[in-house]
């Protein structure tokens, strides 16, 4: 069956059922019209309902503005003792003695190697600085 | 005495000889609502399976629709807003978990068991029975409102592309019945 001609026998069978509203109900619709019970009335009024969207960024923002504060106001940490283990040893560099200074450190993991030239004294052949 | 929604249109100004704006709305109100209410009426009963408390529903509705009719702005198409609320309502009834399926006719007879309707009717409002009520409101706001797709995502607030696939997944499963019909 097409699509076409099988929307209209659908059509024509869900309309062959069709009921007229109860008397009764109308009228009491009518009689709470015409009464004006409490709260019904088309005078604008503004709702007091708030929408579920309202209230998640209202969520969202509390939550974000506590994390900042939280972040803020952190009590400042002791920075954390650094244990450096330190070797001195002594070379020659280039026929020069030097002092090799060599540092590792834990935090952050990293080894420092520096040398430092040591100062020729010159002597005479006594042993005496000249 | 009785009253008729029909004779109040037909004299809008009956009761009071200086028209306040609350009255003005309630004749409006009434007006636009004389062509569609029996629409709104078997709707309401045809997405609820036929269940009695289509009637509150339906009365809710109109309540509703009065107490905000403020909000309806008059170049808009009142069909489709009192069907808005409508659906919304239907929607809360659903939520709630009251949606009981008791399909019973005018006279409170099982419709499959009625021989007055005819079998090929009976067989859609079956079909229709085995919907999600989702799907049997988008179904009848279609089929038996002819309301456009357009419409239908006004109403329903669902997207277009949603629309059309229930309602194929609907007139697929209808297909299904008439074809074993024949």
């Amino acid at each position: 069956m097409k699509r076409k001609r099988l929307d209209e026998e659908i059509k024509k069978r869900v309309r062959a059922l069709e009921q007229d509203i109860p008397a009764g109900l109308e009228e009491r619709f009518l009689e709470k019209l015409d009464g004006k019970p409490d709260g019904l009335s088309p005078v604008k009024q503004r709702s007091r309902r708030v929408s579920r969207g309202a209230l998640a960024a209202a969520a969202s923002l509390l939550i974000a503005v506590l994390l900042a504060a939280a972040l803020l106001f952190r009590p400042a940490q002791a920075p954390a003792a650094v244990e450096n283990d330190v070797f001195i040893d002594y070379a020659t560099v280039e026929g020069q003695p030097a002092t090799t200074y060599i540092v590792n450190r834990h935090d952050p993991d990293m080894t420092i190697v520096w040398i430092e030239k040591v100062p020729v004294v010159a002597m005479n052949k006594k042993g005496i600085k000249r | 005495m009785a009253l008729n929604l029909d004779n109040i249109v037909r004299f809008p100004g009956r009761a009071a000889s200086v028209q306040t704006a609350e009255t003005a709305d309630k004749d409006l109100f009434l007006q636009l609502l004389v062509p569609v209410k029996k629409h709104l009426y078997n709707f309401i009963r045809k997405s609820l399976n036929f269940s009695h408390e289509a009637d509150d529903i339906f009365q809710d509705t109109l309540l509703k629709s009065f107490r905000y009719f403020h909000s309806f702005k008059r170049d808009k198409n009142f069909k489709t807003w009192i069907f808005t609320i409508a659906h919304n309502l239907l929607k809360d009834h659903f939520k709630t978990g009251r949606g009981l399926v008791l399909i019973e006719d005018a006279d409170g007879l099982p419709i499959d068991e009625d021989p007055s309707i005819p079998r090929d009717v009976r067989d859609i409002y079956q079909a229709a029975a085995e919907l999600k009520p989702r799907q049997r409101e988008i179904f009848y706001l279609y089929y038996y409102n002819e309301f456009k797709v357009t419409e239908i995502v006004g109403i329903t607030g669902l997207t277009r592309v949603n629309v059309k696939f229930i309602l194929h997944q609907a007139r697929k499963a209808v297909k299904e019945i008439m074809e074993v019909e024949q």
